[in-house]
């Protein structure tokens, strides 16, 4: 039935997008845990010139994928992740360690609550 | 200012998204609405808004959501086609509630009828006298259609639709069974051959064919 090839044909159309959107976002939150983590840890052992690179790599890893994200992700959380990780690098002292740290954490979590939206789980569903 | 812009290009998205949607619902979208056509309806109008009124929304979202809606109407459009126990699930079947000039006061009661419903809906086909009447059908869009005890017309009944057949209307309308069987073998069919079959009051069988896959 003609009917039920437009039905398939609407299914992969759905489909492709959705799997492009977990696949992206996935990485994204790959990518930048792993560069945050890599900050902290240079920030904990007192290194803040590395600490600022890895904080401006940061920076530019969000810069270049923003644009994709913000097309299967709300605006409104991507931004918030972009204020947080844009403030990292001016943090990347000894005075403001802990206030990089924390500023750390707080876009750890927003990346994780990013990819956790998406999840098919009972509480993203009801 | 240039937000506006976004919006414009936003608005035309989902635009074409509800008129590629709405053309592959059908052209029964457009005209009387079953239940689930309805609900459908009602859900992409309210979906397509979303994006619309909220920029931090994704748009794909509105689309993909729209475009699932329009597969499960088709899906469903199919189940209601091929099974006709699906179709009185989903759309509900037409009620008899004026039978041969008499009133069926447990039909209204379980359509939820009043006599006040009744009497404005048959002053809207022009009739004041409910004594006219011979025949009143709820049909399942919620319409009545009536036929006037003078009317020359008789009502045909559809005892066979889609190889199946309608034992409620038959009940409804006191058709036998043996009299439906009798009229088929004198076309020698068989119940599973037919597509419709209807019998009027006045005892004139219609009988078409299936041809084929539908």
């Amino acid at each position: 039935m003609k009917r039920l090839w437009w039905v398939l044909a609407l299914l992969v159309l759905i489909s492709l997008p959705i799997t492009a959107g977990i696949i992206t976002v996935n990485k994204f939150e790959d990518e930048m845990l792993e560069c945050i983590s890599l900050a902290e840890k240079t920030i904990s052992s007192e290194d803040y010139k590395s600490a600022k690179k890895y904080a401006e790599k940061i920076e530019d890893t969000f810069a270049k994928k923003e644009g994709v994200i913000s097309l299967f992700a709300d605006h409104e959380m991507v931004e918030n992740i972009g204020v947080s990780v844009a403030r990292l690098s001016s943090l990347a002292t000894k005075e403001t360690a802990s206030e990089f740290l924390g500023e750390c954490q707080s876009a750890k979590i927003m990346l994780r609550h990013l990819v956790n939206d998406q999840l098919p789980l009972m509480h993203n569903i009801l | 200012m240039i937000i506006l812009i976004v919006s414009l290009f936003r608005t035309l998205i989902l635009f074409i998204t509800v008129m590629i949607g709405v053309r592959l619902m059908g052209k029964r979208q457009i005209g009387d609405m079953s239940p689930n056509e309805l609900v459908v309806t009602i859900l992409v109008s309210q979906i397509a808004t979303i994006p619309l009124q909220d920029m931090n929304q994704p748009v794909i979202n509105g689309v993909v959501s729209i475009f699932f809606l329009v597969v499960m109407e088709l899906v469903l459009s199919v189940l209601i086609m091929k099974f006709g126990t699906f179709r009185k699930v989903v759309n509900g079947a037409p009620a008899i509630i004026i039978k041969q000039g008499k009133l069926d006061q447990k039909a209204m009661e379980r359509l939820r009828i009043t006599v006040d419903d009744l009497q404005e809906e048959l002053r809207q086909q022009q009739v004041f006298d409910i004594e006219e009447v011979y025949f009143g059908i709820v049909e399942t869009d919620g319409k009545l259609s009536i036929m006037l005890k003078n009317d020359s017309n008789s009502v045909a009944v559809p005892v066979i639709c889609d190889g199946a057949y309608q034992t409620d209307f038959m009940n409804k309308m006191g058709i036998d069974l043996l009299e439906v069987e009798q009229r088929l073998a004198e076309r020698r069919l068989k119940r599973e051959e037919v597509f419709l079959m209807t019998l009027d009051s006045k005892g004139k069988a219609t009988v078409i064919k299936k041809e084929g896959k539908i």
